[in-house]
């Protein structure tokens, strides 16, 4: 109580974009905060048809169209929510690319994809997670207070206010249509009275007697994510096992499966390769294109830290990092940039000493047959996870070894080039085996790495992965 | 093919840059394994464009013949110096800078080596048709000899300008574009082994005929590492800063010179203008391009972008902490090239610096190189670069938004016109920044 109401005091300076009315009128006709509160959302309620029976509503497909910024490119999407943990979504990004989510129980997905193939999550997707936080919903049944505060105005408009406060959870203030009843803002506030959290309803039409938000925005400005329903409608009647993959979809993933884990033994096996904490590894590289040969040290530390050090002659030192909180690159010619996005995927996944962990780390996967890689015959597959593509792994069929891996990395900006790497001349270091030969082809020159020392388990400063500054 | 075509055109170029090839290149005797390397050098020559070459059309050159072709005629390539002027024919029917042959005798990688590679001490400038003195080093061979600014040379080494000038004309190269090559053949003309005796003749300012026979001296500056294959180069950087105006020269792009030009801009401060002189300078290493970008710049951006074979690389710039966000203005000249292009251009593109000065020499386009088995350099482009505004360099160059050429008139008199111009350009945006912030600081008082 005390929360909510210290919390009131500096209402109108959280709410952006609104100034206090004058005079607020009543939210409702007499009693105390908590009962002028109560009638407030009981009215909410029954205009957005928030009591009724769960089978009016579910199965319920939506279609929307889901934004960024101002005028974002749009991604379109189709979402069928059984309203009992089951769903099933279709998602057509910006770029053309098209993949679907499906769950057949709360807590565990298959995503499926033409271009990536299938993969098997446990928990929600965040768009899911976005998108079901679009629709308005109930308050918690055991709210520690509820209390109705002054009003607000805002573009002329005037809008009823109350505050709640959950066990567990932050206050929040809901703002109220006082003619539709329809909720129109909740913000979230912290402990130092700041927003944290911002989601707008807006342009209501009426669906089977209720008033729906065909808009929901998510935070403000240049990163706030827009959601436009293009469609609603209750009780869609999905088909037996819609919310299910095939029996041969799950073959398949499971073939995949095996095959990762047999890569996972062919590294070492899971217990050897868990008791790896920390390598440093040095390496001559040498760039057949221009003639450079030069030597990097590279150092990892689990989780996922990792350092790269190269004195490249005629050149001068480079760095690369990761320090557990950002990706960094230092060196003479460029000097300091960040390293983010897929890029950074790329460093964490290099810095990743848990090889015993590969499968889980790319569980979307699609197999492209049986490949021959310098006579060897492999299983490929293309490997992927919900934050970057890594492209096409062979996978000898008879070692478990991976032998080849086709990508396309990013090159400075908008650039991608297409890559080949080969891994060969393995070799065994305390119980785990490691390729001590890389052999990288770039559409303009290929580089060789040669491994000249492996050193694991030593122990390795954090600090050391920290930014480079300039000297 | 016709006689406007820019691929035969450049054939051509290749031929009338022969008439001044390092004639002076000793001839090897012709080993017992010289079939076998003569063969190997072609096939790496020939099948690293076949793979490497960005344009998977070859500008509708058909390679395949092309490389049959000389390949047939390696038996007449009886000793390195024949095989180079081959293998440098063949990659003449590109078209395009940066694919050449570098005699490995003209090439430095070691200090020891440094005496191949002597200078004169004089730079040229185009004036019109004409190519002139631009300035003369002091304590150089070309000081010595009393060779005065401003002096067109007409001849070198008995070779006359006009004539090659006329043979670009006819090998169908526009009159700008054939004057940045006659630059490029006869600035390369003044660079050779130390010792080497050129002979210049011309007409000097005062329209009196001049002639001598200099002998190069050693560069007694700065080298360049070399880089791989990249051979090393005579460095020459010049900062200097008076009166709220900063200057910064530099002759190639070579890593060695970065930290000792980012301690120069750092140190730089609000109010301050830059001037940077990129006049003559043929490139160098192209990360540094956006490295010294990110230097003047306060967000994030990119110079351009470069289409590769398959796939293309970005030339993204990322700003630095303490970098000057001062008005910058940048000279160019015809005898600036690749590197220097691709951060004028960059920087004109973005709207950070006003370009001053002539057109770019249009060689943009970047390149690695490789050693062949005769041990000759193998030079090779791998992308075309576009400008942040999608103009390509290659062929076409980079035009300053101020054009300021050079007069003999000024250049005796030791005055550099587009020097002047940038300086009074940066003195005029100074002005105005300092009244305006005046004005804001009268409106918030």
């Amino acid at each position: 109580m005390n929360r909510l109401m210290a919390t009131t005091a500096a209402l109108a300076a959280l709410v952006a974009g609104l100034a206090a009315a004058e005079p607020p009128p009543a939210p409702a006709s007499g009693g105390t905060p908590a009962e002028r509160a109560r009638a407030v959302v009981q009215r909410w309620e029954q205009v957005q048809g928030l009591r009724r029976a769960r089978a009016e509503v579910f199965p319920r497909d939506a279609a929307f169209e889901i934004s960024t910024g101002d005028n974002g490119p749009a991604m379109k999407v189709r979402f069928i929510d059984s309203g009992a943990g089951a769903y099933a979504l279709l998602v057509q990004r910006p770029d053309g690319w098209r993949y679907g989510e499906f769950s057949a129980h709360a807590g565990l997905y298959w995503f499926v994809s033409d271009t990536l193939g299938l993969g098997q999550f446990v928990g929600t997707s965040d768009l899911v997670n976005l998108i079901r936080q679009a629709r308005v919903t109930l308050l918690p049944d055991k709210l520690m207070e509820q209390a109705s505060l002054p009003d607000v105005a805002r573009d002329g408009r005037t809008f009823h206010v109350v505050g709640t406060k959950a066990p567990a959870q932050p206050v929040q203030f809901r703002l109220f249509d006082p003619e539709r009843g329809t909720l129109v803002q909740v913000d979230t506030i912290d402990d130092r009275r700041q927003v944290t959290e911002r989601i707008r309803y807006g342009d209501f039409r009426e669906v089977d007697g209720v008033l729906e938000p065909f808009e929901t925005v998510f935070g403000e400005g240049p990163q706030r994510v827009t959601l436009r329903a293009v469609k609603l409608a209750n009780r869609f009647a999905p088909p037996p096992r819609f919310f299910e993959p095939s029996a041969a979809q799950v073959s398949l993933w499971q073939r995949t499966e095996d095959i990762l884990k047999k890569y996972v033994a062919a590294s070492g096996g899971y217990a050897a390769l868990a008791q790896i904490v920390s390598r440093v590894t040095r390496i001559e590289v040498t760039n057949e294109g221009s003639g450079l040969t030069y030597q990097l040290t590279l150092s990892q530390k689990a989780p996922d830290f990792f350092l790269s050090e190269a004195d490249v002659p005629g050149v001068g030192r480079t760095w690369q990092g990761f320090d557990g909180q950002a990706g960094w690159s230092y060196g003479e010619l460029q000097g300091f940039r960040p390293i983010r996005g897929e890029e950074l995927e790329l460093f964490r996944r290099n810095g990743m000493l848990d090889l015993e962990n590969f499968p889980k780390r790319f569980p979307i996967r699609r197999s492209a047959g049986i490949k021959e890689v310098n006579g060897r015959k492999t299983a490929a597959l293309e490997l992927a996870n919900l934050r970057q593509r890594t492209g096409l792994h062979y996978f000898d069929l008879e070692t478990g070894q991976l032998l080849r891996i086709e990508a396309e990395l990013g090159a400075g900006g908008d650039g991608r080039v297409p890559v080949t790497i080969d891994f060969s001349d393995f070799r065994q270091v305390d119980g785990v085996t490691l390729p001590f030969r890389t052999d990288l082809r770039h559409p303009a020159f290929n580089t060789v790495t040669r491994v000249l020392e492996v050193k694991q388990n030593v122990e390795l400063d954090p600090a050391i992965f920290r930014p480079r500054k300039d000297e | 093919m016709a006689a406007g075509n820019p691929r035969r055109a450049a054939l051509r170029l290749v031929l009338a840059g022969a008439i001044w090839a390092f004639g002076a290149a000793a001839v090897a005797a012709a080993e017992a394994d010289w079939p076998a390397r003569r063969e190997e050098s072609w096939r790496i020559v020939w099948s690293t464009v076949n793979e490497a070459y960005f344009d998977p059309t070859f500008g509708g050159v058909d390679w395949t013949s092309v490389g049959e072709r000389y390949r047939a005629r390696l038996d007449d390539a009886a000793d390195p110096a024949a095989l180079r002027a081959l293998l440098q024919a063949m990659l003449g029917e590109l078209g395009r800078t940066h694919f050449q042959i570098v005699p490995r005798e003209a090439a430095v990688f070691s200090p020891a080596e440094r005496d191949r590679v002597g200078v004169l001490g004089a730079a040229l400038a185009a004036d019109g048709e004409k190519v002139r003195v631009a300035a003369v080093a002091a304590d150089s061979p070309s000081a010595a000899a009393g060779l005065p600014p401003g002096t067109e040379v007409q001849e070198i080494d008995g070779v006359r300008l006009a004539d090659v000038r006329a043979k670009l004309a006819a090998s169908g190269f526009d009159p700008a574009r054939a004057m940045r090559q006659l630059l490029a053949l006869a600035g390369a003309r003044l660079q050779a082994p130390v010792g080497t005796k050129v002979r210049i003749a011309g007409v000097t300012p005062a329209g009196e005929p001049w002639q001598a026979e200099l002998a190069c001296a050693p560069h007694r500056g700065e080298w360049a590492e070399p880089i791989g294959n990249y051979p090393s180069l005579p460095l020459e950087w010049e900062t200097r800063s008076a009166d709220g105006i900063a200057y910064l020269r530099l002759s190639v792009f070579a890593p060695a010179a970065m930290r000792p030009l980012r301690t120069f801009l750092r140190g730089l401060k609000a109010g301050d203008g830059l001037i940077i002189d990129l006049r003559g300078n043929p490139g160098g290493v192209t990360a540094m391009a956006p490295g010294l970008a990110g230097w003047l710049v306060d967000r994030e951006t990119s110079l351009g972008s470069v289409r590769l074979r398959r796939g293309g690389m970005g030339y993204p710039v990322y700003p630095q902490e303490g970098a000057f966000l001062g008005p910058v203005a940048l000279l160019i000249d015809g005898g600036s090239a690749s590197t220097s292009e691709i951060l004028a251009a960059g920087l004109k593109d973005l709207g950070r610096a006003r370009l001053f000065g002539e057109r770019s020499a249009g060689a943009a386009l970047p390149s690695l190189f490789k050693t062949l088995p005769n041990g000759d350099l193998f030079q090779y482009a791998i992308g075309d670069i576009r400008s942040p505004r999608g103009q390509s360099i290659e062929g076409a160059g980079v035009a300053p938004d101020e054009p300021v050429g050079r007069t003999a008139a000024d250049l005796a008199g030791g005055v550099d016109a587009p020097l002047e111009a940038a300086t009074a350009w940066l003195r005029g945006r100074l002005r105005n920044e300092n009244r305006e912030t005046k004005r804001e600081g009268g409106n918030g008082s």
